[in-house]
């Protein structure tokens, strides 16, 4: 009887575990991903991240949206006679196996339309859809970090 | 010896024991202190002295060459409706203004301006909220396109305006650098992107100890 019970009891077990697997088999692996903290004046807000692609085939992400910002899109900064400029993508494509990393002066989302104000702290989702399905993304205003880690100075 | 070379002996001899008697200043004076090397920063060799602009801090008070002098100035030239370059260049100016108070305590003697070439949508105001939120001691700048025109010109900042689209919302594109000017109005540095906070404050100091 307690054998039987525990069998049932493991295989509720197993198919809740089962049921949010695909988690763990997920194509896409999303992490650092956030908002850079803005002055609350300002209209359009920038998000990064790293999306990593695990499987062993290319994946293009077309769109991104989040219930808090009216539209999203993608871009890349870029420099072109002596100007900083941006440039819309129409998708990220990740090949097999590697990450890209939407950064501070590189490819990044431009959110607009902000539907409340946002402080440091403040959590959030952003939704991207790619080839690979839909990923919901919990995002957070952060300061922005950019390849300054390195707070210490040298003297 | 003949009587023309003797007056230059003289002088070379009195100029000497100058020399002896006043010791370190004498080297101040006459040998010029070398250049620094191994910058980030491009140093102009030639201070380019700028001349009188009008334009408008945040708090609506005139700013010109007036106000850039008795302080080394950090000038960064962007608008608030850039979601990527700008937030980051403030945010490295940010990090400088603190490495530089971390070395030399609250009076270091730099301000730091967020100037705006897009005048149409940055108000003062908006610029007040937009640069002190990065520090309270930032200024925002903005004013009339010729006289904005009159500064960059001076500085080698371009910019430009993109298409607008179906809302008016439009994108500008502008130079990246961060242009530093010397207490006396000169232009006298580049700090070029990608910015690195560390080496803009280290090659400030080397610039600054050059200049004074």
């Amino acid at each position: 009887m307690i054998k039987r019970v525990n069998k049932v009891v493991l295989t509720i077990l197993l198919s809740i575990f089962f049921s949010l697997s695909p988690a763990i088999a997920d194509t896409l692996k999303i992490t650092h991903a956030y908002i850079p903290d803005a002055p609350p004046m300002v209209k359009v807000m920038a998000a990064y991240m790293t999306i990593e692609n695990t499987s062993n085939k290319a994946v293009t992400v077309f769109s991104f949206d989040s219930p808090v910002f009216g539209k999203i899109e993608i871009h890349e900064t870029t420099m072109k006679d002596g100007m900083m400029g941006m440039d819309q993508l129409p998708e990220i494509e990740i090949p097999a196996k590697s990450k890209v990393k939407l950064k501070p002066g590189g490819k990044h989302l431009m959110l607009f339309a902000r539907k409340r104000d946002l402080k440091l702290n403040d959590k959030l989702s952003i939704t991207l859809h790619s080839t690979q399905g839909k990923y919901k993304i919990p995002i957070t205003v952060k300061q922005m970090a950019g390849d300054d880690s390195h707070q210490h100075m040298h003297h | 010896m003949n009587k023309k070379t003797m007056p230059f002996i003289v002088i070379l001899s009195a100029a000497l024991l100058l020399g002896i008697f006043t010791g370190d200043k004498f080297v101040k004076l006459f040998v010029p202190k070398s250049i620094p090397t191994d910058l980030a920063a491009t140093l102009l060799e030639r201070a380019k002295p700028l001349s009188d602009f009008q334009l408008l801090d945040h708090n609506n008070q005139p700013i010109g060459l007036a106000q850039l002098k008795s302080k080394w100035t950090f000038m960064f030239f962007g608008y608030t409706h850039c979601p990527d370059v700008c937030p980051l260049a403030m945010r490295v100016m940010q990090q400088v203004w603190k490495q530089l108070g971390y070395l030399e305590k609250p009076d270091n003697n730099v301000q730091m301006y967020f100037v705006s070439v897009d005048p149409d949508r940055d108000t003062p105001e908006l610029l007040k909220q937009y640069a002190t939120h990065y520090n309270p001691n930032f200024i925002g700048v903005t004013g009339k396109s010729d006289q904005i025109d009159v500064l960059t010109g001076q500085l080698g900042i371009l910019y430009g305006f993109g298409d607008p689209d179906e809302k008016g919302d439009y994108h500008v594109n502008h130079s990246g650098q961060i242009v530093l000017i010397d207490p006396q109005g000169n232009m006298r540095g580049v700090f070029s992107p990608p910015h690195e906070p560390q080496s803009i404050s280290r090659d400030f100091l080397k610039i600054r100890e050059y200049v004074e």
